[in-house]
């Protein structure tokens, strides 16, 4: 990009920033969400719902209807966070802005990081109480993966929407179960890294996957374990000093906020880049943490 | 015996006989060459004769499709006439239909943005993809 900082719209840089967010977001496509262009503020709740596995009747003496076996779950939206950058009339006379290098990548993926730890901080054994699998790196593979799903399955869990979330070390333990002689030759798999599904989970890691002082290394679940709802921030009358533009992540409905205005006192151009959500554990049955005591 | 005189005038005729005999064969052979040069002449004309009689013909069915186009032509300016009175009587106007790619090129920069903003947030992407080269300014 050249130095057209300040004369390329926010709306054309929001598009601009949909490949890397889409990247960085793609994982949350494995949790229940619920996300809309809709107003809120920060602090607001949302109350969403999942649904619970229903029994049959007998239908010989009538068709009276159950109530609806779904679990409502509140959400508060207590997470607003977002990146905030200043580009100096100094630095941009003197030189090029690259928006894509110096703000829409590093702010889509503090993000994405702060988005996916907020998630991660709910994975604790108070949580999610079923058995752990409690294995070393070095031992792990795509057995205890499989073990994983006949637990989830165990409980109920619909074998569809199942993922891994692994920290880079257990990831790498994974993806080296596939450098073996069952796998003859170089496939992309093996030359870009890539780890396919194991026994219906997809497979994902994060540098963020940290032990939460509970030694978790990784989180087998079906999608209804982690719930997150996200809103558009209201910016009536910030008009009146910059320019807001709302956008939507396609495909996860995401909805993103970019702001730009000029701080006179300081002399710079600034960039903001925000997301207003809130996480929220589900059903707590379809998951199983993966840890090393 | 025949006299001297006789015998040199018979010598003389038979010397004419012979020079007229050979003037003859000469004479003879001018005429098969030209006999030969008409026969030629015959079959070239023969040749000609041909080739025109098939260019009359392919006038003529060049002809026959000229007309056959005219007629189709004639007969789609009625078919014509009888759709727009058609539409005319079920109250259709007939519209112009619209060349997207054409109307695209044509629509400013501005335009376009502003048709962006007229869309909802989850209608925009598909809508800049579609017209990112027409619409971005980087």
């Amino acid at each position: 990009m050249s130095n057209t900082i300040a004369g390329v719209s926010l709306a054309e840089i929001s598009q601009m920033s949909l490949p890397a967010l889409q990247s960085v977001f793609a994982p949350l496509g494995s949790i229940c969400t619920d996300f809309s262009d809709e107003l809120s503020s920060g602090g607001a709740s949302i109350t969403t719902r999942y649904p619970v596995n229903p029994s049959t009747k007998d239908f010989s003496s009538g068709y009276s209807p159950d109530a609806v076996s779904m679990v409502a779950r509140t959400i508060t939206l207590d997470q607003f966070e977002g990146v905030s950058y200043g580009f100096t009339d100094l630095e941009r006379t003197k030189s090029a802005i690259m928006l894509n290098d110096l703000f829409i990548l590093p702010a889509a993926t503090a993000l994405g990081r702060k988005v996916f730890g907020s998630i991660w901080n709910l994975v604790t054994a108070a949580n999610f109480a079923a058995t752990p699998i409690d294995k070393a790196a070095a031992s792990f593979g795509r057995g205890d993966i499989i073990d994983a799903g006949a637990t989830l399955t165990a409980a109920g869990a619909p074998s569809e929407g199942r993922s891994v979330i692994l920290n880079p070390y257990y990831y790498a333990a994974i993806e080296k179960s596939f450098i073996s002689a069952e796998i003859p030759g170089f496939p992309i798999q093996k030359t870009e890294g890539l780890v396919p599904r194991v026994s219906k989970f997809d497979i994902y890691q994060s540098d963020q996957a940290d032990d939460n002082g509970e030694d978790l290394k990784g989180f087998a679940y079906q999608r209804s374990a982690l719930l997150m709802a996200a809103r558009r921030v209201d910016s009536t009358g910030f008009e009146q000093v910059g320019e807001v533009e709302d956008f939507i992540i396609p495909g996860l409905n995401l909805p993103v906020q970019l702001r730009r205005y000029y701080d006179a006192p300081n002399g710079q151009l600034v960039y903001t880049m925000g997301l207003l959500w809130g996480v929220q554990k589900g059903r707590t049955e379809f998951g199983v943490r993966i840890i090393e005591s | 015996m025949l006299p001297v005189d006789s015998a040199k005038r018979s010598m003389d005729e038979i010397q004419t006989l012979t020079q007229a005999l050979e003037a003859l064969k000469s004479e003879s052979s001018k005429v098969g060459g030209l006999e030969r040069d008409l026969v030629a002449a015959n079959a070239l004309l023969d040749e000609q004769a041909a080739g025109i009689k098939a260019s009359a013909h392919l006038i003529q069915t060049l002809q026959a499709q000229v007309a056959e186009l005219q007629a189709q032509v004639a007969a789609a300016a009625v078919s014509e006439i009888k759709v727009n009175e058609a539409l005319a009587a079920v109250g259709v106007a007939p519209v112009e239909i619209p060349m997207q790619g054409a109307e695209a090129q044509q629509r400013s920069r501005d335009d376009l943005w502003a048709e962006y903003r007229s869309l909802s947030l989850y209608d925009r992407p598909a809508f800049f993809a579609k017209h990112r080269s027409s619409m971005s300014t980087i």
